[in-house]
């Protein structure tokens, strides 16, 4: 995969912004292990991100 | 912070114990009131207190109702996470963590949803024992929460960082405890505040354990809990132990009583 096709799909899942630079946070989510991408700006915000595969609502 | 640590310590320690106490000591005052008094002022007094203790009689008890679903299926007794005092929040609450709080007590202190502690137990457990245990970093700089971090981190295999948490442990690779771990639980985020901002920098996941009184930015997975006392930290870093062992497949081999310290 493309370096560009990788980074098109690193979204925020709290606001859907493209991630990029330092200080955002990509996990599996804790329930059905879904990739979770968060950008510095919703993580300390504490916006609430919810898993699309299994509706999880974090943090 | 440190006039909430009390405030949390006490309330965790003396108000399982004390309840029955007041009730007690209400009752042999107003016989004797009764019995030996025979002015008028006297018994006015004593119907007095008998009112006021009647009222308490009728009133909820303080730890009487701690969760929406009382029949929700928990990892351990509600009892236990009463004892314990799990469900004791402070006397402060943010809207961050509003989410997590059932109702607040006549004396003015939140009380923390039990059912959804015991869930977030549950999914931080799934959520680490995704991780390879040597990656996973617990930090505790509060007191009473070094004893059971470290004997959570030797009982899953990870790695510990009690006490002051050294400024490059996981930014400054000249530094000699320089660690690269891929997941962060933390006691406290106020206290673990240090851990919590190298996590960020790295970009790694941050668990935490937070009570009513704590925001939760730069925290990606909530344990709401009682952050301050002793017996509470304990029983919430053991059952996530047995829980992550659970996970891998391991068989728990740890009883509450290994977690707790001594006081």
């Amino acid at each position: 995969m493309s370096e560009s096709k990788q980074n098109s799909r690193q979204k925020c899942i709290s606001c859907g912004i493209n991630i990029s630079g330092t200080n955002a946070a990509a996990f599996n989510c804790p329930e059905c292990n879904h990739a979770i991408y968060r950008c510095a700006k919703c993580r300390k915000q504490s916006n609430l991100y919810e898993c699309p595969d299994c509706g999880f609502t974090g943090p | 912070m440190s006039g909430n640590e009390k405030e949390g310590l006490d309330a965790a320690e003396s108000d399982v114990a004390e309840e029955p106490t007041d009730a007690d000591e209400a009752a042999p005052e107003e016989t004797a009131d009764v019995e030996t008094d025979a002015e008028t002022e006297t018994e006015a007094a004593s119907t007095a207190d008998a009112d006021e203790a009647t009222a308490e009689d009728e009133g909820p008890t303080l730890d009487e109702d701690v969760m929406p679903d009382d029949e929700a299926d928990l990892l351990i007794p509600v009892e236990d996470y009463l004892a314990a005092g799990v469900h004791i929040g402070t006397q402060q609450k943010t809207s961050d963590m509003e989410r997590f709080i059932h109702r607040v007590r006549t004396d003015g202190l939140y009380v923390l949803d039990v059912s959804m502690t015991d869930s977030r137990i549950r999914t931080a457990a799934d959520f680490l024992a995704n991780y390879n245990p040597e990656q996973i970093l617990v930090a505790s700089s509060r007191q009473y929460g070094r004893f059971p971090a470290e004997k959570f981190a030797d009982a899953v295999g990870a790695r510990a960082r009690t006490g002051r948490f050294i400024p490059g442990t996981l930014t400054n690779p000249d530094y000699d405890g320089y660690i690269e771990p891929d997941v962060v639980v933390v006691t406290d985020p106020i206290g673990d505040s240090q851990a919590v901002k190298e996590a960020i920098t790295v970009g790694i996941p941050v668990i935490a354990m937070c009570d009513s009184n704590n925001t939760t930015s730069n925290v990606d997975l909530v344990v709401p809990t009682n952050n301050k006392g002793r017996k509470a930290l304990s029983v919430v870093y053991w059952l996530l132990a047995n829980e992550t062992l659970d996970r891998r497949g391991a068989e728990p081999a740890y009883a509450l009583d290994d977690f707790e310290s001594e006081i």
